[in-house]
């Protein structure tokens, strides 16, 4: 029988047809050695990303632009360090040591000030759009760089909304960890239940699997095996103690801090010494729309000691360099300040900071006036050294060669991981 | 597909009514004076029967069986209330026997399962959850998702016409208080654009998203034509007023179009723009009415094919698990559907139906289309086109939901009962006892309703990209979570245990409570031979085998 379908026909019907599981054995294998992806050779030596996300919008002047005497530039001063122009606030004296291990970004720019749609775009490189889910840079970096049969999920997440891998699949979306070092939901038997108990149980599965497979064909089972198959093995895999910090020394302790963030900032290094691709850590409340000098104080002194420490820490064990860091939130904040001490949405300039594998570090790209505003010196309206979001989503692909110029397929539309038309900014790295 | 084009001449014996479907074969002109349709659902399931049995015929393509009854009940259940059958309703049913408890005989058993099932209210409340996910997403704030979806309950309650519900949504002047369907429009937060491109994905199959930011990458949208369609929401705004349980949202700015050219011209991006139908070269709107509802009355008129067939195509993809057009909501000139003029005739039927959408559901479900086993054979294992097999269909997070609700037994329980609004010291003890059983019932779906957010929350277009499951969260949420409920409410195996007391009426019970369906022999012989060797058999080893068919592909998919 020739239905004359071509395998992107197939695609279309079996996969994307509303859930209908493919049942041609022929389309699975032609599948799974399409998507192979553990063989692809990169030409890049970084192999992780750690994604430092301020939920929110973290206001540049109180993070990493202040304006100490300036009109607007509120109480916040400013630290001098090693780097030109890297001068970030009083409240990040160990992040300022660290001047010489990170890359700042001053000239971010985007058209989104509204929280959803700056943080798609932030956390995927294209605006949102309701007919196209975008994966995150944690699900790229998955499907990317990740071994499907890794024991541990390619992407965790530490706190945070989960955002899905969209055209991806599912299998690249986030691990989400709600609540950093404390027991993980579901992961354990439930209370009476041993591993003998759990057992049986599965072995009457399976039984049923295969009477359920028997005129179906093996397909239509293997999507729900797979995925029990990975549950299982995250279940009773050694390598789940790495998202608990019981095993690590008190030492440890004393050079992260203490706090929620701390804590991720410790699981994301063991999660990637054990060779998880992506991990995305959330530290939210940075939306200071009133009382902006106090609270950004408070978040600074939360992130600033762990962070460091996480630089400190990777450096010691010869990660840093195989290890992109990324500080980023999803925009910045006026730079005036509003009639309740606060600053409010300022998509037009903002700062990211980059850290680690192949970065070009103790450097700082684009510049603002004494207003905490980017502009030309001569054309008032030309900002100078605009990085987009999209821009930087490009660099970040061109420094860990993900597949740029492959077409994936949402529905039967062809997408790109990066947007064509956003610029590599070679200045970011070396 | 090119074997259809050899076939010149057929003569359909039933389809005399609809021998129009003769003309995707013939590929000839449709006859102007085409019969009465939209009248009888059973015809044009008839018509459907007809037309693919002699397509199978002519592609030497063996069709899988009609399905037995236990397999289509559960089917049926859950595509129209979103669970599998509980015994009770099995047994009503009388699987595999000639007439149900209500005497209808053989015959007519399915198809009165169906206008049952269709009549109810928890048809409305499934359609209702199903579409508000298709029209704004899960990721929709709290109050559009309720607003929409308690319109969208009644009116499928009422069995509205589809034209008239797409109508209020995209038309909707006022507020929540007095039209909950404002829901659907304050949903995309006053961004024209979204509300552009979403309304004609969804009502329309184009997709002329694409063009907000260039130019559509191979279909003859430009920037330009979307900017267009944009403009008629350029009034699409809403505000909220008052506090708390006094909250409501309601739309605003919409001005009465004076004359037939009388549209403002616009900003949409970073163009201006006159508002102009999809496929149009000129812009004329209706004097006397807003923008949005010149747009909304075009969308609905008899004559929008992009309407009709739309509506079809939606209703084909979910019930059979494949549509005419796939993905199901982007038609577009390189992504023709497979029988472009059954479609059409399809297309016209739903509108000469006054829209009904009951209608189109009963001749799908009542058609062999959709009665079909998913066991399949050599001929037929890669047919993706010709519906001569059932399909393995993964449930929808929504599906999963309720059936986890009613399988463990809380539906049953009935907390909806009203209690009075007083303390708890003036409660009469019946009150009191009402009481506790309500926030145990309440306390124990809160927590289920908790896992599915740690298991879906995350996916709000899961269901458009057909890849919602496969979640690693989910299977150890199914295999680890507690799902049973606190120990002083009487659960399903509770029940089980108590109503029946020998091994094998257990055994049944647990099978029809959680598959929706009765034990076949092979199941049997698994029982015999694994549950036997099962330590304990007590309590333990029914909860063993309830939970353990929760975790069979056989409970998360629609087969």
């Amino acid at each position: 029988m020739s239905f004359e379908l071509t395998r992107r026909d197939f695609l279309r019907a079996g996969a994307a047809a509303g859930g209908v599981i493919a049942t041609s054995s022929f389309l699975n294998r032609d599948i799974l050695a399409d998507d192979k992806k553990t063989v692809r050779a990169r030409n890049s030596k970084i192999n992780h990303v750690i994604l430092l996300y301020m939920a929110g919008g973290p206001s540049q002047m109180e993070t990493f632009d202040p304006k100490p005497g300036a009109k607007n530039g509120g109480p916040t001063k400013a630290i001098e360090t090693e780097v030109p122009g890297f001068t970030p606030s009083e409240h990040l004296p160990e992040i300022a040591k660290c001047a010489g291990d990170l890359l700042l970004i001053k000239s971010m720019h985007s058209r989104e000030g509204n929280h959803s749609r700056g943080s798609y775009l932030l956390r995927t490189g294209y605006i949102p759009n309701p007919t196209l889910k975008h994966p995150s840079l944690g699900s790229i970096v998955a499907q990317q760089l990740g071994d499907p049969d890794f024991d541990l999920p390619n992407f965790v997440k530490l706190r945070g909304a989960p955002h899905p891998a969209g055209y991806l699949g599912v299998e690249n979306n986030p691990f989400v960890i709600s609540r950093p070092g404390a027991k993980i939901e579901n992961l354990d038997y439930a209370s009476g239940v041993d591993k003998d108990r759990m057992d049986r149980r599965m072995k009457l599965v399976k039984e049923m699997e295969k009477d359920f497979a028997k005129e179906r064909g093996d397909e239509a089972v293997e999507a729900h095996k797979a995925m029990y198959d990975k549950a299982r093995r995250l279940m009773d895999s050694p390598l789940r103690k790495k998202f608990y910090l019981e095993d690590e020394p008190d030492e440890t302790r004393k050079e992260y801090g203490t706090g929620q963030f701390a804590d991720s900032c410790i699981i994301a290094r063991r999660l990637i010494e054990t060779g998880v691709p992506a991990v995305e850590i959330t530290l939210g409340g940075w939306d200071t729309h009133d009382d902006n000098f106090t609270r950004c104080k408070t978040l600074c002194t939360s992130m600033d000691k762990p962070w460091a420490a996480l630089i400190k820490d990777l450096k010691k064990r010869g990660l840093y360099d195989s290890t992109l860091v990324v500080w980023m939130g999803e925009f910045g904040r006026t730079p005036n300040i509003n009639g309740r001490d606060g600053r409010d949405h300022w998509p037009n300039n903002f700062c990211t900071v980059l850290g680690g594998g192949g970065v070009n570090m103790g450097t700082v790209i684009g510049e603002t006036d004494e207003e905490g505003v980017n502009r030309d010196a001569n054309r008032n309206h030309t900002l100078k050294d605009p990085v987009t979001p999209a821009d930087l989503y490009r660099t970040i692909g061109e420094m860990m060669d993900w597949e740029m110029n492959k077409e994936f397929e949402a529905g039967n539309r062809p997408v790109w991981l990066v947007d064509k038309e956003a610029k590599n900014i070679e200045k970011i790295y070396k | 597909m090119l074997a259809l084009l050899a076939i010149v001449s057929l003569t359909f014996g039933a389809l005399s009514q609809y021998d129009v479907f003769a003309d995707d074969v013939k590929k000839t002109e449709a006859k102007e004076d085409e019969p009465a349709l939209g009248q009888d659902p059973r015809k044009l399931a008839d018509g459907l029967n007809d037309l693919f049995d002699q397509l199978h015929k002519e592609n030497k393509i063996k069709a899988s069986k009609v399905c037995d009854d236990d397999t289509f009940l559960r089917r049926a259940y859950l595509d129209l209330v979103g669970r599998p059958p509980l015994p009770e309703e099995i047994e009503q049913f009388n699987p595999g026997k000639s007439r149900d408890i209500w005497g209808n005989k053989k015959e007519e058993k399915r198809a009165a399962v169906i206008d049952r099932l269709l009549e109810s209210r928890e048809h409305a409340k499934h359609f209702a959850s199903m579409w508000t996910v298709i029209l704004i997403g899960r990721d929709a704030d709290g109050n559009s998702k309720r607003f929409l979806r308690q319109y969208l309950e009644q009116a499928f309650f009422e069995n509205k016409s589809w034209a008239q519900m797409t109508y209020d949504m995209v038309a909707v002047r006022g507020d929540t208080r007095e039209k909950p369907e404002v829901g659907y429009l304050m949903s995309f937060q006053n961004k024209q654009q979204d509300m552009a491109g979403i309304t004609s994905k969804v009502f329309l199959g184009k997709q002329i998203q694409c063009a907000e930011c260039h130019d559509h990458p191979y279909e003859d949208f430009s920037q330009h034509e979307f900017n267009s369609m944009a403009a008629f929401f350029q009034h699409g705004r809403t505000g909220a007023r008052g506090e708390g349980k006094d909250r409501y949202w309601f739309t605003r700015g919409d001005k009465i179009v004076k004359d037939k050219h009388d549209a403002r011209v616009v900003k949409v991006g970073r163009e201006y723009k006159f508002p102009q139908y999809i496929g149009r070269e000129s812009y004329e709107l209706t004097v006397g009415k807003t923008l949005r509802e010149s747009l909304a009355e075009w969308m609905t008129s008899p004559d929008n094919k992009y309407f009709r067939e739309m509506g079809v195509n939606r209703y084909m993809a979910y019930f059979l698990g494949m549509g005419f057009v796939t993905p199901v909501d982007d038609f577009n000139s390189l992504n023709e559907p497979s029988f472009p003029r059954v479609l059409e005739v399809m297309g016209k039927d739903f509108a000469a139906s006054g829209y009904n959408t009951r209608y189109l559901i009963r001749a799908i479900m009542n058609s062999d289309l959709y009665q079909r086993e998913t066991d399949t054979n050599r001929t037929n294992r890669d047919d993706f086109k010709f519906y001569s097999r059932g399909y393995v269909r993964k449930l929808t997070p929504e599906q999963i939901h309720r059936s986890i609700l009613h399988v463990v037994g809380i539906e049953r329980l009935n907390p909806y009962d009203p209690i009075r609004d007083v303390a708890e010291s003036k409660m009469t003890p019946e009150e009191k006892a009402a009481k506790k059983i309500r926030d145990g019932v309440n306390g124990w779906r809160g927590h289920i309703g908790n896992q599915m957010r740690i298991a879906y929350g995350a996916d709000p277009d899961m269901r458009e990209l057909g890849d919602y499951d496969g979640t690693l969260v989910q299977a150890l949420m199914l295999l680890n979570a507690h799902l049973l409920g606190p120990g002083w409410l009487t659960n399903s195996i509770d029940k089980i245990m108590e109503e029946h007391t020998s091994h094998n009426d257990r055994v049944r019970a647990i099978f029809m409570t959680v598959l929706g369906r009765r034990p076949d022999k092979t199941d049997a012989a698994i029982m015999g031979g694994i549950m036997g060797s099962w330590a304990g058999g007590g309590r333990e080893v029914y909860e063993d085998l309830f939970v353990a068919l929760m975790n069979t592909t056989e409970f998360a998919t629609n087969h």
